[in-house]
């Protein structure tokens, strides 16, 4: 009879460990153990070699040492790229998480019409972010655009938008924010469903009014994916890319570097001016961030967010 | 008490009035979400002079159909539009050549390590494609593979496919979630009447895992369809450029042409309108799975 799975393989002839594996998970594992060896692991060690080098693709790279990372810290378009990058982590994943959590509320109880109020709302997150990129900034014309006709009608007088270095972040936060609403809504609807309404019968029994059953049963009882938003959403917005560069294609972090970006600063060190020992370092430091914030926040999950006993096996 | 309270009780009317609140916030939350994508529309359909007016109409007089053929000869857009689906169609099948097999190498199969291996799975979700994009560009230039689309066909046949929102190893995490839903006895059965794990996996696990497939190549297709960073860097020559890289081309330094220009969008932006409409409920589903992991 033909045994396949590894555990029952010890039989009284120990095939050989590689046989072993043949026969189990190997062969199911093997374009991805491939791939994940030549183009993810390899690739790493190269960048972060070349982190350590100058390297400028047509000469072969040359040793430096540390210097790529000690003028990172003293590059001021670096830290310029860095806290435009905090200053949209801070405020565009709480702001979505929040109102995409406010529709969810709105539309967690049954209502007529609830599957086309959650179409509209969702239907942002399915356009191309090149469409929306586009769309914006038409909308954001300052001398054609929808935005500002449409504030003309309550009397505030026409922005630049895009195009005015204080107004640049706050404008692509908005086309941002739009963008990720409505996931982030049908993932709380799946969360809330969860709820069992038992609780919120004994709480109403108990005198909670809305608001209270909000803070204590709601809300603790959706910590879990809160908490896996915020992760999610922090590590878009560190390396988010594609609505920045579109909407400043013609002069990338343009203006006056009000949306450099870390990802399109990376990508111009690279890309334009092909300093790609220098973009290595950066692309490191992002990756390394990027664990250190996970690891972090998932520490901290464990002091803060509620599961209830069975959903943890 | 009223004539009013005869009418409508007092206790149903308050229900009432909370439900009609409920729909005015929503009809103007949904009109605020769907304002761009009617805007976008209805700039498409304006003329030359008309779309440079102030203040702008949101709805054309003279709407013009022969805007789309327009921004069709206006770059060479059907053929973006055949690079994108090549892309996309070469990333779905990839993604399930490579991510399905793995996927049930770690929800079925038991070995030695699979959990820490499972693990560099999950790791691979935090990897942004800006690590990797330059290492990989490099490694593309010294195979001569800059300047075709083996760049974005190749990788997802061996699980190597990063976006900013789906990754090959979202892939895996997903599949593994669904094959682990399926009943245990379903597998055991398979294995009493002696079926070996590829019997099993294409004839048992696969027909009733069908929806999370379903999820899975949506997922796949809807990213690689609007991926724009790979395609930038690894697609030098227009002749190569998928939609998301040929949008560009509608706008200059000086003048862009915005009918067209949205009307492109538009037509580059429908295929997942569409895909999203008839299958909402597998969207909802994934996103469901993926976030609902603590």
């Amino acid at each position: 009879m033909a045994r396949s799975s590894v555990g029952q393989e010890v039989g009284a002839d120990q095939p050989s460990r590689f046989r072993r594996l043949l026969r189990g998970p190997l062969p199911f594992l093997l374009p991805w153990l491939v791939g994940f060896l030549g183009l993810t692991v390899v690739p790493l060690l190269l960048s972060l070699y070349w982190s350590f080098t100058n390297y400028d693709i047509l000469q072969p790279p040359q040793w430096v040492g540390a210097s790529n990372y000690v003028q990172l810290a003293h590059d001021p378009l670096f830290r310029t790229s860095v806290w435009n990058t905090v200053f949209m982590v801070i405020i565009g994943a709480p702001a979505g998480i929040i109102l995409g959590l406010g529709c969810a509320l709105l539309l967690r109880r049954p209502i007529r019409g609830s599957a086309l109020y959650r179409g509209a709302i969702f239907m942002p997150a399915v356009v191309p972010s090149v469409a929306v990129a586009v769309i914006f900034i038409w909308i954001f014309n300052p001398d054609y655009g929808l935005l500002n006709a449409g504030l003309g009608l309550v009397h505030v007088r026409p922005q630049g938008w895009l195009a005015d270095p204080s107004l640049a972040k706050p404008s692509l936060l908005i086309l941002l924010v739009w963008e990720a609403v409505g996931q982030i809504m049908v993932l709380m609807l799946a969360g809330l469903a969860e709820i069992p309404g038992e609780l919120y019968e004994a709480a109403s029994l108990d005198g909670a009014r809305g608001w209270q059953r909000l803070r204590f049963i709601t809300l603790p009882l959706l910590s879990p994916v809160l908490f896996y938003s915020f992760i999610v959403w922090i590590i878009f917005y560190l390396q988010f890319f594609t609505e920045a560069f579109v909407a400043t294609a013609s002069n990338l972090g343009a203006p006056v570097n009000s949306t450099l970006f870390y990802s399109i600063y990376l990508y111009e060190s690279a890309f334009s001016f092909l300093k790609m020992g220098y973009a290595s370092a950066m692309a490191w430091i992002l990756f390394v961030v990027t664990m250190i914030i996970t690891v972090v926040l998932f520490r901290l999950q464990r002091r803060f967010v509620f599961y209830r006993g069975e959903q943890h096996a | 008490m009223t004539f009013l309270d005869l009418l409508v009780p007092p206790g149903r009317r308050r229900r009432l009035l909370t439900q009609g609140g409920r729909h005015i916030v929503l009809i103007c939350l949904s009109a605020l979400f769907l304002l761009p994508l009617i805007w976008m529309v209805a700039s498409s359909l304006k003329s030359n002079s008309a779309i440079f007016v102030y203040p702008p109409q949101l709805f054309p007089s003279h709407p013009q159909f022969g805007n789309y053929r327009k921004a069709f000869d206006y770059v060479p857009f059907w053929l973006y539009f055949r690079n994108s689906l090549i892309v996309s169609a070469a990333t779905i099948c990839g993604i399930m050549f490579s991510c399905v097999p793995a996927a049930y190498a770690f929800a079925i199969l038991r070995w030695r390590g699979r959990d820490i291996v499972f693990y560099v799975v999950l790791a691979g979700i935090m990897l942004p494609f800006e690590v990797l994009m330059v290492p990989l560009y490099v490694m593309y230039r010294d195979l001569h593979l800059i300047g075709t689309l083996l760049p974005l066909i190749v990788p997802p046949f061996f699980g190597v496919y990063i976006s900013s929102a789906f990754s090959a190893s979202v892939a895996i995490f997903l599949l593994r979630q669904f094959f682990r839903a399926l009943p245990r006895e379903l597998i055991d059965a398979a294995r009493i009447d002696g079926a070996g794990e590829w019997a099993t996996l294409f004839r048992v696990v696969l027909p009733v895992a069908k929806g999370g497939l379903i999820t899975v190549a949506l997922f796949a297709f809807l990213s690689s369809w609007t991926d724009f960073l790979a395609p930038l860097i690894f697609l030098s020559k227009g002749s190569l450029f998928t939609l998301s890289l040929g949008l560009q081309q509608y706008q200059s330094l000086h003048f862009t042409a915005f009918n067209y220009l949205m009307a492109a969008s538009f037509v580059f932006a429908l295929p997942v309108l569409l895909v999203f409409i008839f299958a909402q409920r597998f969207f909802v589903e994934g996103i469901a799975l993926t976030g609902l992991r603590g």
